[in-house]
Parts: structure tokens; C-alpha cells; sequence
């Protein structure tokens, strides 16, 4: 929305855009906060996530700096609303609107052209593989869920009871998901590691070459970036309607 | 009548067996268990149904069992040597730095691999690290004999303090690396914990030469074990070549540990615990004592294992915490009800 110039500081993990690199970074947030380095920015606003602890928001305010907490979006609407919010906070309110207006003319442009899918594939989510017997993926309450969803497929995991369970490999091999995503591509798991698993060379989705790796990031920040993710997905799962 | 120990032990080890291909996150009845091994052996039809069951079985249950039990023998097996050898109660199979240096080993290739300019593909990874795993721990604990050895000899008590201060060291290393890189803790966490394997047979296959050669050797050795309970100088007026039976069981019993841990990480209490159960029960003769601890090593292992896999779904509980939680209680009660000495 044009507020670029306006941001001094950043933590560690904002990558994103690249140019965003050459902004001061405070380190990492995770822990104890670099308060040093964020007073030095003299900062007229921190924009905190749901990431932060409440103790870590407790700091902030006690040296003075007023915080605004972005709560993260569980659904679209949520999206285009912290915008706008982001907007008014950053006085270009004009900008702000017509960004979440073109976010928005995006999603909907994606389920229109999903409109009546005969199919939904079943859709595995994975989030980490480091035990290769006990991976991790998306339950119901997570945001992954809601992007599987409106992206035309069913979530593996939806079954689950928690956000983020964890499944034995067994019960991937039994339940045998259409589609594998790989959210835990960042961390150098490739399509061919997956296919040497013991055990998954036997899963339709490995044998119909549907296993896609994904950049993890275009669903776990609470940005923009978002809807890019909504359509990466989209795409990977009806190639046949994104041409 | 009494009834032989092997068969007791035997039959534990069966049933957890059992016990351990049937229950898991998802239950796999017996009958079924019967007919997919008939299948396998080509006595009855498959399916197109059948066909998954079948390589969930063959492809992932059984091996991961079979390694659970060679794992749980392995270290059941070297914590009895190591207590025998070194004449301490408080000996297992990791006292002389298998564990501390297969932590190292596996988090500097970790580190190595961190720092090359391309990143390996994921496969090379994980063939790698239980090499690494493997070489930090015989090379540990060579480093503690050498250091250990005063002429031609290696006293127990040298040993020990060498390994345990060794030890001290290579942990403090893996650590230190280990912040330098937020990058695979997750990994070496698992690792340190147990149990985390790459699963289907090539693990099975890797560790089953040492642990099977180790074991081996240690049952042959268990009468030299035995005389050399009397003390080293007794021992050596008995005609037993102390410094040659010690190397050799240091050697064997090292194998079968720095391959345990290599395949399914850092597994506590087992190689402690188990020898000291099977001796309160049945004594301390070695030649009874090994071939039981063995049996009963792999027996414990594998109902932790079967635990660790029925609660996944609900709680990371990784193996080696169940072995803590289930043998430290019963061997206090083990303690406690034998009123006599038996060490």
C-alpha cells in the first residue's frame, strides 16, 4: 500500500518483499525481545502479531511505545480488514482500500472459477517430516484448513481434534490422500525423498506424481500474501481450471 | 517344576512381539496379522484392498517392530557386559561414550552440511547421519581407551572417569553446535530422546551385522565375564587374559551400541535397568545373565515402543522417556522387595 518507506524496523523473520532486507532488523523475536534495538528505531507505532507472547506485548508497552496488535485473519473478510486497518494506522487509507479490494476481487475470481467441482481431492498438508514414521500436518482450526478448502479440496486432517496433529505414516498409507503437499519444503524435503520413504512409494498420490512442494510462507504469515497461496494451491489441485 | 528363565523370557519377548505388530495408532488384528504373513509367503490371494495392508505390515510394522527388538537386545546385551567388565552397577552401554559421541557425531554433520554452499538433497542427509552417528561414537570411545590405557593395561576405574569425562566434553560440543543453528534441532532433539527412526528395513539391515556380531561375541564371553567378577589380579592368576578379554568385550559391546544408537537415536535405561532385573531375579552368573538381558532388553523396548506408537497421535512421547517412566519404578520395587545383596 506505499507505507514502505515508512517501516524502520523489522524482526529477523520478515523476509518479504526481498527489498525488505536492507530495513534494520531487531533479531529474532522468539524469547526475549532486543528492547535496546527497538528503542534505538524510535518508532511512532509496533505492529505485534498473535505470535507474541502477552509478556512480550507487556514489555513493549512498558517502554512507552504504543502497540497495536494485528490479530490473525481466520478467513478472508479477516484479511482485507486488517488492510485496511494497516491502512488507517499507516495513513494511506486510500492505498489500504484499494489493495483489499483487489485481494478480495482475486479470492473471489478463484472460487468462481472453481464453481461447481465434481471432485474434491483429499489433500495432505505436511508441516514436518522429521520423523518420517509420526509427520505433522493441518487439523480444523487451522488457517492451511480454510486455504484447502476454498482452494476445491478436502483437508486431510480434518478429522483431527487439534490444529496441528500429528499422524503415523500408517494412517497416511491407509487413508491414501489424493494430493501431498509438502509445507515442509523450506526444510529441504523434496517430491523424490518422499517417494523413497519406506512405505509411500505405494500411495496414489506418489504414484500419480501428485505431490507438489509449496512455500509454506504464503500460508503461515497473516498477510497479503495469503491469496497468492490461495491460488498457488488452487492451481496445483485444478490445474485443469487455471490453465 | 520350575519353570527355565529363556522360557519366561522367551515368551515375554513373543508376546510383546505380538503385542507390538497388533497395536500401534492404528489396531491390526491378529487374524488379520495371520493371513497377511500367509499372503506374504504366497500361501493365500491378494487383493487390490489387501495390498495396502500388506505394505503397511511388511513395509513399516514389521521392520519397525523387528528393529525395536534387535535395538532393545542390543542395549539389553552391552549394559550387562559393560556391568560385567567394568564391575559396576551404575555401567550402561553409553557409560564409555557411545552415546555423548554419537550426539556429536550426528550434530557436526549436521553442522557440516549446514555450511556447504548447496545444500544436500534430503536423502543424502538422512543416509548420512546414522554413519556419522555411528563413527562419533567408535571414535569416542577409542579416544576414552586410549586415554584409559596405562601401559598395556586399561583399569576399570580409569575408564570410566575417562569415558565419563570424555562424555562431558562431547556433550558440551553438541550443545555449543547445537545453538549456533536453529536449523534440524528438531532432529537432534528427537534424536537425543530415542527412538526416532528412518523406518522401513534398511535400518534393520545396517545395525543388524554389529548388534548381531556384538552380541555374539559377548556370549561367548560370558564365562572370562564371569571369572573376572573375582577381581583383575585373581583373574589374571586364573589364567584369564584380562587386558585382551577387556578390549575385545569394550569392542563388541561399543558395536552394538554406537549402531543401536545410530538407527533409532539415544535409548536410556534399558542397557541399565534390564541387567539388574534379570540379576535379582536370576543371579548373576553371566552365561545366564547376557543371553536373558538380551531377551528381556528387547522385550522391554518393544512394549515401550508399542506405547510410545498407541499415544502418538495424542503426545510426542518419545521412547526413551517410556523406558525411563516404566523401568526406574519397577526396578525401586525390584530393590526394595530384595532384601539380600545381590551384586
Amino acid at each position: 500500500m506505499g507505507a514502505g518507506p515508512q517501516v524502520v524496523g523489522r524482526d529477523d523473520h520478515s523476509n518479504f518483499p526481498p527489498g525488505v532486507k536492507t530495513v534494520r532488523s531487531i533479531g529474532s523475536t522468539s524469547g526475549k525481545l532486543n528492547r535496546e534495538g527497538i528503542l534505538a528505531l524510535e518508532p511512532d507505532l509496533v505492529l505485534a502479531a498473535e505470535i507474541h507472547s502477552a509478556e512480550q506485548i507487556k514489555t513493549l508497552e512498558n517502554l512507552d511505545l504504543s502497540v497495536f496488535l494485528l490479530s490473525n485473519p481466520k478467513t478472508f473478510p479477516e484479511l482485507f480488514r486488517n488492510v485496511r486497518l494497516v491502512g488507517q494506522l499507516s495513513d494511506h487509507e486510500v492505498e489500504a482500500s484499494r489493495l483489499a479490494a483487489s485481494l478480495e476481487i482475486r479470492v473471489n475470481t478463484v472460487a468462481e472459477k472453481l464453481r461447481g467441482l465434481p471432485h474434491r481431492p483429499i489433500v495432505f498438508y505436511e508441516l514436518d517430516a522429521t520423523d518420517v514414521r509420526h509427520p505433522w500436518t493441518v487439523g480444523p482450526g487451522s488457517f492451511m484448513h480454510t486455504l484447502i478448502s476454498l482452494a476445491g479440496g478436502e483437508n486431510f486432517g480434518a478429522s483431527m481434534t487439534q490444529d496441528y496433529p500429528r499422524v503415523s505414516a500408517e494412517t497416511v498409507l491407509r487413508r491414501d490422500p489424493d494430493v501431498i503437499v509438502l509445507g515442509d519444503s523450506i526444510f529441504g524435503v523434496t517430491v523424490e525423498s518422499v517417494r523413497q520413504r519406506a512405505g509411500w512409494e505405494a500411495l496414489s498420490a506418489v504414484k500419480a506424481a501428485r505431490v507438489y512442494t509449496f512455500d509454506d510462507d504464503l500460508a503461515s504469515r497473516p498477510g497479503p500474501r495469503l491469496v497468492e497461496g490461495l491460488e498457488t494451491l488452487a492451481r496445483l489441485l485444478h490445474p485443469d481450471r487455471f490453465p | 517344576m520350575r519353570v527355565s528363565p529363556y522360557l519366561w523370557c522367551g515368551s515375554a519377548l513373543l508376546v510383546a512381539l505380538v503385542l507390538s505388530l497388533t497395536l500401534g495408532s492404528e489396531p491390526f488384528p491378529l487374524e488379520d496379522i495371520g493371513r497377511t504373513l500367509l499372503r506374504g509367503f504366497g500361501l493365500l490371494e491378494s487383493s487390490p484392498e489387501t495390498e495396502t495392508d500388506d505394505k503397511i505390515f511388511f513395509g513399516l510394522r514389521l521392520p519397525g517392530s523387528v528393529l525395536m527388538l534387535l535395538v532393545g537386545a542390543a542395549l539389553g546385551g552391552s549394559g550387562a557386559a559393560y556391568q560385567g567388565l567394568l564391575r559396576n552397577p551404575l555401567a550402561d552401554p553409553y557409560l564409555i561414550g557411545v552415546a555423548p559421541g554419537a550426539a556429536l557425531g550426528l550434530v557436526t554433520a549436521l553442522s557440516v552440511f549446514r555450511a556447504l554452499p548447496v545444500s544436500p538433497e534430503i536423502t543424502t542427509l538422512a543416509a548420512s547421519l546414522p554413519v556419522a552417528a555411528f563413527l562419533g561414537a567408535i571414535l569416542t570411545v577409542f579416544v576414552v581407551y586410549r586415554i584409559a590405557r596405562v601401559d598395556s593395561s586399561a583399569p576399570v576405574t580409569t575408564l570410566i572417569l575417562a569415558g565419563v569425562a570424555i562424555g562431558a566434553f562431547a556433550t558440551a560440543l553438541t550443545w555449543f553446535l547445537m545453538l549456533q543453528t536453529e536449523y534440524n534441532s528438531n532432529r537432534i532433539v528427537l534424536f537425543m530422546l530415542g527412538g526416532y527412526s528412518q523406518g522401513g528395513w534398511p535400518p534393520v539391515l545396517t545395525a543388524l551385522p554389529y548388534i548381531g556380531a556384538g552380541l555374539i561375541i559377548i556370549i561367548l564371553l560370558a564365562r572370562p565375564l564371569n571369572v573376572l567378577q573375582f577381581g583383575e589380579e585373581q583373574a589374571l592368576q586364573m589364567g584369564l587374559p584380562v587386558e585382551r578379554v577387556k578390549l575385545v568385550l569394550i569392542l563388541a559391546a561399543s558395536l552394538a551400541a554406537a549402531a543401536s544408537v545410530a538407527v533409532a537415536g539415544i535409548i536410556g535405561f534399558v542397557g541399565l535397568v534390564v541387567p539388574h532385573v534379570i540379576r535379582i531375579i536370576w543371579g548373576p552368573d553371566y552365561r545366564r545373565l547376557i543371553p536373558l538381558a538380551t531377551l528381556t532388553g528387547a522385550t522391554t523396548l518393544l512394549v515401550a515402543d508399542t506405547i510410545t506408537r498407541a499415544v502418538a497421535s495424542v503426545r510426542v512421547l518419545p521412547v526413551g522417556i517410556v523406558t525411563a517412566l516404566m523401568g526406574v519404578p519397577f526396578f525401586i520395587y525390584l530393590l526394595r522387595r530384595e532384601k539380600r545383596s545381590y551384586w
